[in-house]
C-alpha cells in the first residue's frame, strides 16, 4: 500500500447555532447556543486505504463528511487534500478537487434525482467535467459502469422509482466512481439495504478500489462492517475523535472506553455471545456536550481528571491514536497478562 | 428529462387536457379573428337592428335564409337588436388576453423569484418574500376599481395588477418546494460533482418544482377571468367593443332576469365557466403529465 | 405442556390497487411459553403481517384467508372481534411496535397515556393505575419522574423503553415485538437487548420477536423461524440454525452478515439477485432464482417445510437431496 496521505483533516470545528425563539429574542438573549457537531477532528486517510469513521448517531461523522466535500465550511481547521488546503482553492484546483472527491449517501430513494433517467444520471458527471466530448462517447463510458455495477442495461432508460434500493446504490455508486476519483466518501452506503444485499454493496466498494486505487472513506455506525471492510478506523464520540487505529489493533486491543463499550455492545451471530453494557445512559445532547471529556458521565472508569482536563488525541502505541486520560492504567494490564 | 415529444405524447393521453385545450383553441380562434365567426361586430353602428330587439334564440335565419345571414340570432339579440352570438365572439378577446398574459407573467416572474430566494437564500430571500408578503395583503378589488376608473388604458393596468398580486402567491409556493427540494440528497450529489448552481435549479430543481406552478397558475388564471368580469359587470369597462363581463353589465341592466330573457344571461355567463374550465384543465393535465416523469 | 401458540396454515392476502396479494403464504409454528420465538428475515418477507395477523391488529386492506390461530387452547380466528378486543387483546396478547415516535400520541404525557391504557382495560382506579404505571417504569428501567414527560421529551431508548412498559402493563402472556431495537444505536440497543432478556429470564415473559437482524435474534431468542417470501424456509433452535443452517438462504444471509467473528477479518459475500416481490411471485421455491443449488425441480414446485432433523425444520429440495430424502 502507498504511505502517502491523500487527505489530512487537522483540528476541524463546526457548530452549528441555534435559532433563538421568539421568547428569547423579546427577553434580549443574545446567544442561543449552538449544536457542537464536529470539535476539533483530526485524522488523515492514505492513498488506496479503506478509513472507517464509526461513531453512532450525533457523533459528528456526516458533518464531518460534509466539511471535506466542502457542502459545509468549517468555523476553524483545516482540510488538506494531495498537500492544498480545500477551503482555500482556486475556482481551477475547486474544479479538480471536485472531480476527484465523490460522495454516496445513505438514502439511495433520495440521492438519484427522480426526474432523471438512470442514463441522464449517469452521464451528468461526464458532462459536467466535459470528460469526453461526443454523445456516443459518453454512452459507451455509461454502458461501461453498468457492466462493472452489474446492473441490466434495460435499467438506462428507466427513472429511480423502478429499480430496488440496492441497484440504486449501485447506480449511486457506479455515479461517484464514473470518475474514478482518488477519494470517494460513502456515507452509510448499506444501512438502509436488506442484508442480503449489503454484502454485494460492500464488496462492489472493494473492487472499485482495487481497480482504480481511490481512497474510501466509509462512513458507518456499525463497527463490525468497518472491522470487515476498513483498513483503518477512527472512532467518533460526540464530534471527537477518541480512538484511530489500524482495523485489526483497534478491534483486537481498544484502548478507549467508548471503543470497548462499542465492541462489547456489538450483537454477534453466535447464540452464546452475549452482548454487555459497559456504558450507562445515552449519549448527551450536542447543543450542551459534557465540558473536558465528553465521555466522563458515562465512563466507568471516569475520574477527577477526566471532569476538568480534556483529553488529547495521543499516539499510546505506534500507529494508534487515544484520547482518553486512563488508557494505559484501564487497558494495558490486560495487554501484558497480569 | 422532459422533452417535447414525452410531452406531445403523453398529454394527448389526457382526455381532460384534450378536452380542455379544444375550447380554449376555441377560444382562441374567435379572440385572433373575430370576423371569421361573427358577422356583425357589436362595435359596428351597423349590426344595430331595433326591429329584432330582444329575439329569442332562433335559427330561422340560418335555415330561411333571411336578409341577415349568418348566426344572426342563433343566441338571440338584445335590446339594441345586436345579435349576442357576435357579441360573445368579439367579447372573447379581452378575456383570453389576460388570461395569458397574467398566467404567462406570474408562471414566469412567480416562478425566477422562487427560484432565487428558495435556492439561494439569505438576504435576498428575505428581501423578495416580505415583498410578497406586503404584496399579498393589498386588497386588490377596491384598487382596480379606483386604478380602472382614473386611467383609460385598461387592460394593461388589469394585467400588471393581477400579476402584481399572483407572482407573489406562485412565488411562496414555488420557494417553499425549493427549499425541501434542496435539502434532498441528489441536490449535494450535484454539487458535490462540481456541477454550477445555475445548472442544478436549471437541471435539478425546476423538474421537481414546476408541476406546482402550473396548479397554481390555473388558479390564478381563473382569479384574473373572474376579475376582469367582475370589473366589466361593475360597468368599469370603457372599450367600445366590450367583453362578456360587459354583456352582463348590460343584461342586468335592462332587466333581463325579470323580463325573462334569459339568452343575455346565460351564454356570457357559460362562456366564462367554460374558459375558466378550459383552463383548469389544461393545467392539472401539464401537471400530471409532468407529475408523470419518473414514475 | 400444551404450547401456547399454534399457527397453522396462515394465509394473509393484501389488497393493492384491486388486486390480491399473497404476503403471509401458508405459515406453521408452535411455541412455548416463557420462550422467546424469533420470526427473521429481509424487509418484505410477510414478517410484520404475520405478527400483526397474530395481534389481530391488521390493516383494513388484509385479510385472512385460511389458517387456525391457536393461542392458550383457543382459536382466534373464530373468536367475534369485540370479544378478542376485551379479552384478548392487550390483556393476554401486547404488541411492541417498530418506531417508538409514532406510537404514542405526542401531545399526551407518557405516564397518562399508560395510564389511559390501564383504566381503559379494567377497572382500575387512576391511582392505583399510577401507581402501576411508575412500577413499570423502573421495571423497565426509566426514572418514575419521566412519567411526566412528553413523548418527544424522551430519547430513542427512553420512548422504547416505555413502550415495552406500556405492553407489560397487563401482564400479558405473549408480548410480540416488532422490531425493537431496529433504528436505536448500538450501545441502547444493548440496553434493550439486556432488558428483554431479563424480561424473559426473570420474569418468564414468552414473547415473539420480528427482526431483520440475525444478531438481535442471536441474542435473544430461543427458537427461531427465517421467513423468505411469505413461508418460513427454516425453523429451528437458533443454536441449530445458526451453528448447522440447512437451508442455502440462511447459509446465505449468515455469510453476508458483518456480526460474525470480530476478532478476524472475513470477507463478506452478498446474495446475488433482488428480494423478491409480492406483486410478482415466483413459481416454484421463492428462493430459486437467487439459489446457487437450484435444480429442475426447485423452479416447478414448492418444497414443503418438512423435519430435517429432531426440532430442525427447512423446505429445501436440495437439502433433502444430498441428504438422501428426508428423515421422516
Amino acid at each position: 500500500m502507498n504511505e502517502e496521505v491523500l487527505l489530512e483533516v487537522t483540528g476541524l470545528k463546526k457548530h452549528f447555532p441555534l435559532e433563538r425563539s421568539f421568547l428569547d429574542r423579546l427577553r434580549g438573549k443574545k446567544e442561543a447556543g449552538s449544536v457542537h457537531a464536529v470539535d476539533n477532528v483530526s485524522f488523515w486517510v492514505r492513498r488506496g486505504e479503506i478509513l472507517g469513521l464509526v461513531g453512532e448517531s450525533g457523533s459528528g461523522k456526516t458533518t464531518t463528511a460534509r466539511l471535506i466535500t466542502l457542502l459545509e465550511r468549517p468555523d476553524s481547521g483545516s482540510v488538506q487534500f494531495e498537500g492544498k488546503d480545500i477551503y482555500g482553492l482556486s475556482p481551477d484546483d475547486l474544479k479538480n478537487f471536485r472531480r476527484h472527491v465523490q460522495l454516496v449517501f445513505q438514502n439511495p430513494y433520495d440521492s438519484l434525482d427522480p426526474k432523471f433517467t438512470i442514463f441522464e444520471s449517469l452521464e451528468e458527471p461526464l458532462l459536467t467535467h466535459s470528460v469526453v466530448r461526443t454523445k456516443d462517447e459518453r454512452r459507451e463510458m455509461v454502458h461501461q459502469t453498468m457492466k462493472k455495477v452489474g446492473v441490466p442495461m434495460e435499467a438506462l432508460n428507466l427513472y429511480p422509482s423502478k429499480l430496488s434500493g440496492g441497484q440504486r446504490q449501485r447506480i449511486a455508486l457506479a455515479r461517484a466512481f464514473a470518475l474514478e476519483p482518488k477519494l470517494l466518501i460513502a456515507d452509510e452506503p448499506v444501512s438502509m439495504l436488506d442484508s442480503s444485499v449489503r454484502a454485494s454493496i460492500l464488496n462492489m466498494l472493494l473492487d472499485l478500489r482495487a481497480q482504480s486505487g481511490t481512497s474510501v472513506i466509509l462512513i458507518t455506525h456499525d463497527i463490525a462492517t468497518a472491522r470487515h471492510v476498513c483498513d483503518r478506523i477512527c472512532v467518533m464520540y460526540m464530534g471527537e475523535v477518541v480512538e484511530f487505529a489500524m482495523a485489526d489493533e483497534l478491534v483486537t486491543n481498544p484502548l478507549h472506553p467508548y471503543t470497548h463499550a462499542l465492541l462489547s455492545a456489538t450483537p454477534r451471530l453466535d447464540p452464546d455471545a452475549r452482548v454487555t453494557v459497559e456504558l450507562t445512559g445515552e449519549i448527551g445532547s450536542a447543543a450542551d456536550p459534557p465540558a473536558a471529556c465528553r465521555l466522563h458521565p458515562r465512563c466507568p472508569h471516569a475520574y477527577e481528571r477526566c471532569r476538568v482536563e480534556e483529553p488529547v488525541l495521543r499516539e499510546i502505541l505506534p500507529g494508534h491514536y487515544v484520547a482518553c486520560h486512563r488508557s494505559e492504567e484501564v487497558f494495558f494490564p490486560k495487554l501484558t497478562g497480569t | 428529462m422532459l422533452s417535447l415529444r414525452f410531452f406531445v405524447r403523453r398529454f394527448s393521453k389526457q382526455k381532460g387536457g384534450l378536452l380542455g385545450l379544444t375550447i380554449l383553441l376555441i377560444f382562441v380562434a374567435f379572440a385572433v379573428y373575430p370576423p371569421a365567426f361573427a358577422k356583425y361586430d357589436p362595435a359596428d353602428p351597423k349590426s344595430y337592428f331595433v326591429g329584432q330587439a330582444l329575439a329569442p334564440p332562433s335559427w330561422s335565419s340560418f335555415f330561411q335564409g333571411s336578409s341577415r345571414t349568418g348566426f344572426y340570432g342563433s343566441l338571440g339579440t338584445d335590446q339594441l337588436g345586436r345579435d349576442v352570438f357576435s357579441q360573445i365572439v368579439y367579447g372573447t378577446q379581452t378575456p383570453v388576453l389576460i388570461t395569458f398574459l397574467s398566467s404567462a407573467a406570474s408562471i414566469l416572474i412567480g416562478l425566477l423569484i422562487g427560484l432565487l430566494a428558495g435556492y439561494f437564500g439569505g438576504r435576498s430571500d428575505e428581501l423578495l418574500m416580505r415583498t410578497a408578503d406586503i404584496v399579498l395583503t393589498i386588497p386588490l378589488l377596491p384598487l382596480l376599481i379606483i386604478l380602472v376608473s382614473v386611467n383609460s388604458n385598461y387592460l394593461l393596468d388589469l394585467t400588471v395588477l393581477i400579476v402584481l398580486a399572483w407572482w407573489a402567491w406562485t412565488a411562496r409556493l414555488v420557494r417553499s418546494q425549493v427549499l425541501s427540494t434542496k435539502e434532498r440528497a441528489f441536490v449535494d450529489a450535484a454539487r458535490v460533482l462540481g456541477v454550477r448552481n445555475f445548472t442544478i435549479v436549471r437541471r435539478h430543481i425546476l423538474p421537481n418544482v414546476v408541476s406546482l406552478v402550473f396548479a397554481t397558475a390555473t388558479i390564478g388564471v381563473a382569479y384574473a377571468v373572474i376579475t376582469q368580469a367582475s370589473l366589466s359587470f361593475l360597468g368599469l369597462e370603457n372599450s367600445a367593443r366590450g367583453s362578456w363581463g360587459t354583456m352582463l353589465f348590460y343584461a342586468l341592466k335592462f332587466a333581463s332576469f325579470s323580463t325573462g330573457a334569459w339568452w343575455l344571461v346565460l351564454p356570457p355567463g357559460i362562456c366564462l365557466s367554460l374558459l375558466v374550465l378550459s383552463v383548469f384543465l389544461v393545467g392539472n393535465a401539464i401537471e400530471s403529465v409532468i407529475d408523470q416523469i419518473g414514475t | 405442556m400444551a404450547p401456547l401458540l399454534t399457527v397453522e396454515g396462515l394465509r394473509t392476502t393484501y389488497t393493492v390497487g384491486g388486486r390480491e396479494v399473497t404476503v403471509v403464504n401458508g405459515v406453521d409454528f408452535q411455541m412455548e411459553r416463557g420462550k422467546t420465538f424469533a420470526i427473521a428475515g429481509e424487509s418484505g418477507c410477510g414478517k410484520t403481517t404475520l405478527g400483526l395477523s397474530i395481534a389481530q391488529l391488521l390493516p383494513s386492506n388484509a385479510r385472512i384467508r385460511s389458517g387456525k390461530i391457536v393461542f392458550d387452547g383457543v382459536d382466534l380466528l373464530q373468536m367475534r372481534e369485540d370479544d378478542f378486543r376485551r379479552r384478548i387483546r392487550w390483556k393476554k396478547i401486547s404488541m411492541v411496535f417498530q418506531g417508538s415516535m409514532s406510537a404514542f400520541n405526542p401531545v399526551i404525557r407518557v405516564g397518562d397515556q399508560i395510564v389511559e391504557a390501564i383504566t381503559h382495560h379494567e377497572t382500575a382506579s387512576k391511582s392505583a393505575a399510577r401507581e402501576r404505571a411508575s412500577k413499570l417504569f423502573s421495571a423497565v428501567g426509566i426514572s418514575e419522574n419521566r412519567l411526566y414527560s412528553y413523548p418527544h421529551e424522551l430519547s430513542g431508548g427512553m420512548r422504547e423503553r416505555a413502550m415495552i412498559a406500556m405492553a407489560l402493563a397487563s401482564s400479558p402472556d405473549l408480548v410480540i415485538a416488532d422490531e425493537p431495537t431496529t433504528g436505536l444505536d448500538v450501545l441502547v440497543q444493548a440496553q434493550i437487548i439486556g432488558l428483554l432478556r431479563k424480561l424473559r429470564d426473570d420474569l418468564g415473559r414468552s414473547m415473539i420477536l420480528i427482526s431483520h437482524d440475525l444478531s438481535v435474534v442471536a441474542e435473544l431468542a430461543d427458537e427461531c423461524a427465517i421467513m423468505y417470501a411469505g413461508r418460513i424456509v427454516e425453523m429451528g433452535s437458533v443454536r441449530r440454525i445458526f451453528g448447522n443452517p440447512l437451508h442455502p438462504y440462511t447459509m446465505k444471509l449468515l455469510g453476508a452478515f458483518p456480526g460474525a467473528r470480530l476478532e478476524k477479518r472475513i470477507t463478506l459475500v452478498g446474495i446475488p439477485g433482488e428480494p423478491p416481490s409480492f406483486l410478482n411471485p415466483i413459481t416454484g421455491c421463492r428462493f430459486n432464482p437467487r439459489c446457487e443449488h437450484a435444480m429442475e425441480v426447485c423452479r416447478r414446485e414448492e418444497p414443503r417445510l418438512v423435519e430435517f432433523e429432531r426440532g430442525h425444520f427447512v423446505s429445501c429440495f436440495w437439502r433433502e437431496e444430498t441428504s438422501g430424502g428426508s428423515t421422516r
